[in-house]
């Protein structure tokens, strides 16, 4: 059972001048065996100094980290039985493909030279890229370069697989075909897996569950869609989802919220939910505004909103809506609407808030105070 | 029908150039290519090392080929082998009533003191490297004192290690004596000489390998030594299989300058021994050559010990500059 | 910079992993030993010839502390200074022409050899760089016929002699001069050809469309760069820039050029020691004050972020930002 479990995991590094920095502030993930959890976060979050305390690239500076029951914070990498890929693949340039994917076999374990060739056969047979294994790094491209970085990890057959924003450096069409097929083979292998990305989009395609961090602390760790549907603050709100929920700042007066431009009412549902709070965020994803070309606002939820820019995408249009007319450069927010739908910047639209999809976090402390229901909503949506 | 000599102008001062889209256009006279507007620039330069470099050498293997011995001018009426066959098979010269011995020893010194200097030379300062490389405190200072022998000139450096090989004072003695070796003789010992000549000129020189060595191994990224550990390497194995291997490039650098510089060791033999003759353990190509020429006056042959050991430098610079140009990093 | 170093699993000694009290051990070790020969040097350089007993060299005069060591004396400085006097001014008279001449002729051809590309010029500049590894043995006895029998110097320089300061045997130095600012000249041009390498074509490009003529890139742009260069290079924070050549010593040299016509002034002048006045080969003056912040640079720099060092320096930061 090749659980790994991170305890308080932190890391502080000092400067020369005492100066400490706190790079990772007691993450505490219990990971199952055979899971892909996907650490992701902005830039400097702390992400990949954890991913490198798993490996052993890092001390810890307090906490515990243990695979499968063991504790390995003082064991060298070698010792850990972990597998590493790097963002730059690390490939050793003098080596060709076969002798990389042979190296840690042979560092690591006592295999005869016959077993270990026949082991790198059957993984690059696995990866595809049995053709290539008598050519340098230096032959190959990006792609195939990648297929390597990932056959030299799975050959070893380890307890973990740790992966450290792989893809990257991919463009985008072979990106997304990686994708897949990374997930196809970690769950063929069913090895426990750790995937550092700062990409959204790869974190909810391909985690079981998902690990978000700010800043060196851990947000919320739960599957996507629960990080998505029910995040547990601002940053995870704003974090998960493009084009990312709207925002509004809003003062509470009693079951009513009000803003800058509109107002907003509470149910009882939600006025319960928002309780002492003074100022709260008002959030809503752009999939859930509805548009409709003509009509009025009749209801509270209803707004008139000028249509500012539209960015087609095909599928869908994503329209820059705001509450300002004929000013230069207004405040906007987003909404998604069919593809097939044909408004114009400049175009008066009435957007609608449902009620059942709102999000509410306190101002302050930027936790969640109410999350959308998940109820599917019976209404059809009008296309006009 | 045109004159020819307007022809001939016109082909002279015309440089048709290739355009960009196929054609061609007349971009002016001779005086406007770019190899001329900067021939000002580096012709001067150019004929000045024409002159003293590739002149010289032309020159000296003409002289090799002359009967020139003592005073007197050298006569290029005759010219021929003679001091070849003499260098390599010993004999008594048209231009001698004494034999001169061939150079098999002191080529043999050369190449012995060649190939144990510059390969110690290279493995301390690999390893020097490799220590300088730990991310340490005081790096700066390290390297500082590491480098600090090259800044002595050779005469110094012979003088210091004169010194330091004395039998009753000498710091070497001194260190075995602790050890409980007896005091050794080291400068006049035709057993020790060369090892003492090369371990000097190895505590002179480690300094420039360790400094190659460790431009070198910045440039490996440090996600390979990461990798090489995950994948269970101890940290000798690290270096062994994953590291060295890529110094290729500033190994063979390194080795070309020290080699081609052993060569030349000639200052530090000079000033050690104080005259030209260092005895026949420690005497390579370069003294002999000196002391034929200007200590025994036979200039020819000199100057045909001074081809030999051209063509041995030659041997050894050609292919790194070769390689160099074809891999474009000249 | 952090300087969280310590590796996963290791032994620790006083707060301190055994590794790093080992590495420590022998890198001052090694110091020590590139360090002894000097010092030792040093130290007797200070000891009264007449109390010197040759125990306890490694020591400086202590005398009646540690019997044995000598009493403190300048006097064999004294006696150098009156001895080597005249080799100290020679050496002057040599070395600041001769590195002159080959600094700036080694930047002419560099510069005609690299920033203007035209055909043919690769294999100029080959014939420059095999220059550095010529063995002077090879070239000397056509010297020696060329400086004493081919061309009358000496003769032209006698009548010379009756000025101040100028004293007959000078005609050997001017010989001396001549020579050694051609044998410098191949290693300042490959010096040169790096640094002008890194300098930016599209720069010199609109230069050219800008109607500059060859002679005025060079005179407007490529000597601005490296006087700018060399300004930026002894303000930079290494520790060695910034100071005169004599103190320094240098983070890197490509092939280094170490014979010097130390073996002409010996067979000018057998009864002269022959001392430089930094024990640097004069072309390495010029280094001094020029852009080898970029190869210090190349070398204090992280990992990773740089070619490796052959002949040409590479990395660093590009002159015209600094």
């Amino acid at each position: 059972m090749a659980e790994l479990t991170l305890d308080g995991v932190t890391k502080v590094f000092t400067e020369d001048d005492g100066n400490e920095i706190v790079a990772v502030d007691e993450v505490s993930v219990d990971i199952e065996d055979g899971e892909f959890l996907v650490l992701v976060g902005p830039s400097g979050c702390g992400k990949s100094t954890t991913l490198r305390m798993v490996a052993g690239l890092e001390t810890v500076t307090r906490g515990e980290i243990s695979l499968a029951g063991r504790r390995i914070n003082d064991s060298p990498p070698a010792e850990r039985d972990i597998a590493m890929v790097f963002q730059s693949y690390a490939l050793y340039p003098h080596m060709t493909v076969a002798q990389n994917m042979s190296f840690g076999l042979e560092e690591s374990t006592e295999m005869g030279d016959d077993e270990i060739s026949e082991h790198v056969a059957d993984t690059a047979a696995m990866m595809g890229i049995e053709d290539l294994v008598d050519r340098k790094p230096a032959d190959l491209s990006g792609g195939q370069q990648q297929r390597v970085a990932l056959g030299r990890a799975i050959v070893r057959d380890p307890e973990a697989f740790l992966m450290d924003e792989p893809l990257s450096n991919l463009d985008a069409k072979l990106r997304a075909t990686m994708r897949t097929e990374l997930q196809r083979l970690q769950e063929e292998l069913g090895v426990t897996t750790i995937y550092v990305t700062h990409d959204q989009t790869e974190a909810m395609t391909m985690g079981d569950r998902i690990a978000i961090l700010d800043d060196g602390v851990l947000q919320q760790v739960g599957t996507p869609l629960e990080c998505y549907h029910t995040p547990n603050n601002l940053f995870v709100a704003g974090f998960i989802g493009d084009p990312s929920m709207n925002f509004f700042e809003m003062d509470v007066d009693g079951d009513l919220l009000v803003g800058d431009r509109f107002e907003y009412p509470l149910t009882s549902a939600q006025s319960e939910a928002v309780d002492e709070a003074r100022r709260v965020t008002l959030g809503i994803r752009p999939e859930d505004i509805e548009i409709e070309a003509d009509g009025s606002a009749d209801s509270p939820s209803e707004f008139d909103v000028a249509v500012d820019v539209v960015e087609p995408r095909g599928d869908e249009n994503t329209l820059h809506l705001t509450f300002d007319r004929g000013v230069d450069e207004p405040v906007t927010f987003t909404a998604t609407v069919s593809g097939l739908r044909q408004l114009q910047a400049g175009d008066s639209v009435v957007a609608t808030f449902p009620p059942e999809a709102i999000h509410l976090f306190d101002a302050d402390t930027e936790a969640a105070l109410h999350n959308r229901s998940l109820d599917v909503p019976e209404a059809t949506e009008q296309i006009v | 029908m045109r004159n020819p000599l307007t022809v001939l102008k016109r082909r002279l001062s015309e440089h048709r150039e290739v355009r960009t889209d196929g054609g061609t256009t007349s971009a002016g006279s001779i005086l406007d290519r770019d190899s001329v507007r900067s021939a000002p620039f580096w012709l001067p330069p150019f004929l000045l090392i024409g002159l003293f470099i590739y002149g010289a050498i032309a020159w000296n293997i003409v002289l090799s080929l002359t009967d020139f011995q003592g005073l007197g001018s050298p006569d290029y009426s005759a010219l021929d082998f003679e001091n070849y066959v003499v260098a390599f098979f010993g004999g008594t010269p048209s231009w001698s009533e004494l034999t001169v011995s061939p150079i098999w020893n002191s080529a043999w010194n050369t190449v012995v003191l060649m190939v144990s200097f510059s390969v110690v030379c290279l493995a301390l300062g690999l390893v020097l490297a490799i220590l300088v490389d730990q991310e340490i405190r005081f790096e700066n200072t390290f390297r500082t004192i590491y480098l600090l022998p090259m800044s002595l000139s050779f005469v110094v450096t012979a003088k210091f290690w004169l010194y330091m090989y004395n039998v009753e004072t000498g710091l070497v003695n001194l260190f075995l004596g602790a050890v409980g070796v007896g005091p050794v003789e080291i400068v006049q010992n035709p057993d020790l000489k060369l090892a003492a000549v090369a371990f000097a000129l190895i505590w002179q020189f480690s300094g420039y390998a360790m400094i190659v060595y460790l431009a070198g191994l910045r440039a490996i990224p440090t996600s390979h030594f990461e990798a090489a550990r995950v994948d269970g390497a101890s940290t000798l194995r690290m270096y062994w299989r994953v590291i060295i291997p890529q110094l290729r490039t500033a190994t063979v650098s390194a080795l070309v300058v020290l080699t081609v510089f052993s060569l030349k060791a000639f200052d530090f033999l000079f000033s050690m021994y104080g005259g030209y003759q260092p005895g026949p353990s420690a005497d390579i190509l370069a003294t002999r050559m000196v002391r034929e020429a200007y200590s025994n006056g036979n200039w020819a042959y000199g100057s045909a010990i001074a081809v030999i050991l051209f063509i041995m430098a030659l041997a050894i610079v050609t292919p790194y500059i070769y390689s160099q140009y074809k891999r474009g990093e000249l | 910079m952090s300087t969280e170093t310590g590796r996963v699993g290791e032994w620790s000694l006083f707060g301190h992993s055994l590794r790093r009290v080992v590495l420590y051990g022998i890198l001052a070790g090694m110091g020590v030993f590139y360090l002894i020969p000097i010092e030792t040097g040093i130290m007797t350089s200070i000891i009264n010839p007449a109390s010197y007993t040759g125990s306890f060299p490694y020591l400086p005069p202590l005398e009646p502390l540690v019997p044995g060591t000598g009493t403190f004396s300048l006097e064999p400085w004294q006696g150098a200074i009156d001895g080597l006097g005249q080799g100290l001014v020679n050496s002057v008279i040599l070395v600041v022409p001769a590195t002159i001449f080959s600094g700036l002729l080694g930047s002419m051809a560099a510069f005609g050899l690299t920033t203007i590309s035209w055909r043919g010029q690769i294999g100029i500049y080959i014939l420059f760089v095999a220059g550095i590894f010529i063995p002077y043995q090879a070239v000397l006895v056509p010297l020696t016929q060329f400086w004493y029998n081919v061309v009358p110097l000496q003769a032209v320089f006698e009548p010379l002699a009756v000025l101040p300061f100028v004293q007959e045997y000078h005609w050997k130095l001017v010989a001396l001069i001549i020579t050694h600012t051609a044998y410098g000249l191949p290693i300042c041009t490959l010096l040169f050809r790096a640094h002008y390498k890194k300098l930016s074509d599209e720069m010199v490009e609109a230069a050219q469309l800008d109607g500059a003529s060859v002679a005025t890139i060079y005179r407007r742009i490529i000597l601005r760069c490296r006087s700018r260069c060399s300004r930026s290079c002894s303000s930079t924070s290494s520790p060695r820039s910034g100071t005169t050549c004599c103190s320094r010593s240098p983070s890197s040299s490509s092939a280094m050029q170490r014979s010097s016509p130390r073996i002409w002034s010996v067979s000018a002048s057998p009864s002269r020691g022959r001392t430089s006045r930094c024990g640097w080969p004069p072309h390495c003056w010029l280094r001094c004050r020029r852009c080898w912040c970029t190869s210090s640079s190349a070398i204090s720099s992280p990992r990773g972020s740089l070619h490796s060092m052959t002949t040409d320096s590479t990395g660093g930061t590009h002159p015209w930002q600094n």
